[in-house]
């Protein structure tokens, strides 16, 4: 019994846990979003290329707060942030490349309606604002951290939530995607951290 | 409510026709209205494994007490995730009545008059308090030996 971040994905949508427990999954940024593991699972199929002229982007990822801790905790201020722009490791035994070129963008705008992300599989995602998925959208390791953490709201808008029921989505749907465009280094850029915050009355 | 996570624990000490009263979240929420007539509040390390430092705040008539607990959930792991904390103890005190503190999103009281004190558990297991409040709020540290008391007082 815990709050996890859940991820959203394919048509249903299905949904699985991505945080917690000794081994979370993360969040794996791919051109790929079907009723499949291979959404979401961390291995290097389905990347992002690297574009020759103007941009390519991961499929938008759908991931919100989820809880199945019934009948005691009182839900509020769910958000989200970033440990920032990370620097190339020195040594770098894994051949991470910098995140010049490359950024995750956060959705400005968070809803209850899930929507399946669209995209060319293996080339490139819908670009959010296009597929109508947001008005706009921010840079998340830029702007987003700990001293500046972006308010993802709970589902239905309310200002706290709980104790529950039963187990739910207690956060809106937050999307995220991943942003090449031509200057960026092909490989594999330093992990970056990215983190949900949210408060549970005492 | 102490979950098997928690390294702290809140106790609130209300009026009593005794000499002393503590209730503590052992046995209630902070939602519940006994806690809306604390006069003092704490929060302690469950155990000397904890973080050991204590934060307490007298109640002055007129203000509102919060306490909440701050979950972090990683969605990414990068190598600086240890870096951050885990878990964070928060304690506010506003001047104002709110009909129900223990349902009220913190981001929607603005600190006007008041403080919001921060216990900060990484980890490690080591805490850092972080402390902001309007400019007739102060903070005390005292070394207790083992243990550091941060008091919030208004001045």
């Amino acid at each position: 019994m815990s709050v996890h971040i859940r991820r959203y994905y394919g048509s249903g949508p299905s949904e699985v846990d991505i945080s917690g427990g000794a081994n979370p999954i993360g969040l794996k940024l791919k051109t790929y979003d079907g009723d499949s593991n291979e959404t979401y699972l961390f291995n290097a199929t389905h990347p992002v290329p690297k574009p020759t002229f103007g941009n390519k982007h991961s499929f938008t990822a759908t991931i919100a707060l989820y809880s199945d801790v019934l009948g005691s905790e009182i839900y509020s201020d769910p958000k989200i942030y970033s440990g920032g722009v990370p620097a190339v490791p020195n040594p770098n035994p894994n051949g991470y490349v910098a995140w010049t070129g490359a950024q995750i963008f956060v959705a400005d705008d968070t809803d209850d309606t899930y929507v399946q992300a669209a995209g060319v599989q293996d080339d490139s995602g819908t670009e959010m604002v296009a597929q109508g998925l947001t008005s706009s959208k921010t840079d998340l390791l830029a702007t987003y951290n700990a001293s500046n953490m972006k308010s993802v709201g709970l589902v239905g808008g309310v200002d706290t939530i709980g104790p529950l029921t039963s187990a739910q989505r207690i956060s809106k749907y937050v999307r995220v995607q991943g942003t090449l465009g031509t200057t960026c280094s092909a490989g594999s850029t330093v992990l970056v951290t990215i983190y949900m915050r949210y408060s549970v009355t005492s | 409510m102490i979950h098997d996570w928690d390294t702290h624990f809140w106790m609130a000490r209300v009026p009593s026709e005794e000499w002393e009263e503590w209730i503590s979240a052992e046995d209630h929420g902070s939602h519940e209205p006994i806690f809306q007539t604390a006069n003092k509040i704490r929060i302690e390390p469950i155990t000397t494994l904890s973080a050991q430092a204590i934060l307490e705040a007298e109640v002055p008539d007129g203000y509102t007490a919060f306490l909440r607990t701050d979950r972090i959930e990683i969605v990414m792991k990068g190598p600086d995730a240890a870096s951050g904390p885990k878990l964070i103890y928060v304690m506010a005190l506003e001047k104002g009545h709110w009909d129900d503190p223990g349902r009220v999103a913190l981001s929607t009281v603005p600190l006007k008059d008041g403080f919001r004190a921060e216990l900060r558990i990484f980890p490690d297991g080591h805490g850092e308090v972080d402390f902001n409040s309007s400019d007739n709020f102060i903070c005390e540290v005292t070394n207790m030996g083992e243990c550091d008391l941060y008091r919030f007082i208004k001045v």
